[in-house]
């Protein structure tokens, strides 16, 4: 059988599903009056600490947040900031490096958002692919530790 | 690592586009901006993975880069970047308005029309 070739254009976005996603996370976020914060940073630069530090006075101020914490492994982070008193949930990527709308949209379920103020993402630890999947937060918070010299941040130019 | 991911996005992108009863995809057109965060050798090797068991299975993934584009607010031009440093090539001004760069863009398909065959 002979076959004819044709060709179809696309162009679209291939993180095209992502970014819906991620859109339609904001808008819902937004109407429930939750202003929402994606962390990034190198591993080990403290994230989780700044985290910790920043639950605890919102809450002494009488705000509500929660917050979402992405690892390859574990929940240990999960379990820091759970000391806060704060609604936290983990999200284990299984050895992706970064987080995907998708998943947040899946961490929410349950969630009442109406009761929170803010909503906390900390991304995994990386500064590569995080800069690239929006995960529907209103902004970027870069944490950056003094060894992460200008040289690291020029590395990681989309950060 | 996350051309995986990227390779499955674009996977299930072109299934989504393809016309009903196609059943083989010959060919894939990328264009992928030097920003995008996308090492292309993985991507290629991934997209092999990605596309077992798919009417993509033995596509090739055409892949146009794309070199980082920047306004200078002092030329007012757009620069064409060979590295990184987000500096006008001509004047040295320091300018972070990316006009080109980002792209992780699936641009076309070449697929086998079942149809125009049979007719």
């Amino acid at each position: 059988m002979t076959t004819t070739p044709r060709v179809l254009e696309i162009r679209q976005k291939v993180l095209s599903k992502n970014d819906e996603l991620a859109r339609g996370l904001r808008d819902r976020l937004h109407a429930h009056g939750v202003f929402t914060l994606n962390f990034v940073s190198s591993p080990g630069t403290g994230k989780t600490r700044l985290l910790e530090e920043t639950l605890g006075r919102l809450v002494a101020r009488g705000l509500k947040p929660a917050a979402l914490v992405g690892d390859l492994a574990t929940d240990n982070d999960a379990q820091r900031l759970m000391r806060s008193g704060v609604p936290v949930r983990q999200i284990t990527t299984a050895g992706r490096c970064h987080l995907e709308a998708e998943m947040i949209n899946t961490h929410l379920e349950g969630w009442d958002l109406g009761q929170f103020d803010l909503l906390f993402i900390e991304n995994v630890g990386n500064l590569v692919c995080p800069a690239i999947y929006d995960l529907g937060q209103r902004a970027n918070v870069v944490a950056l530790s003094v060894t992460d010299s200008r040289t690291t941040r020029r590395c990681s130019p989309r950060s | 690592m996350h051309e995986l991911s990227i390779a499955q996005s674009l996977v299930s992108l072109v299934q989504q586009q393809l016309p009903e009863g196609v059943t083989r995809v010959t060919a894939v057109d990328m264009r992928l901006g030097a920003l995008a965060g996308v090492v292309r050798g993985a991507l290629e090797f991934c997209y092999d993975i990605a596309t077992e068991g798919t009417p993509l299975q033995g596509s090739s993934l055409r892949i146009v880069e794309l070199p980082i584009v920047i306004h200078c607010p002092e030329c007012h031009a757009d620069q064409t970047l060979e590295g990184i440093a987000f500096q006008c090539p001509l004047c040295g001004t320091l300018s972070g308005d990316i006009r080109q760069g980002r792209e992780l863009d699936l641009a076309s398909i070449e697929y086998d029309d079942p149809e125009a065959a049979s007719a």
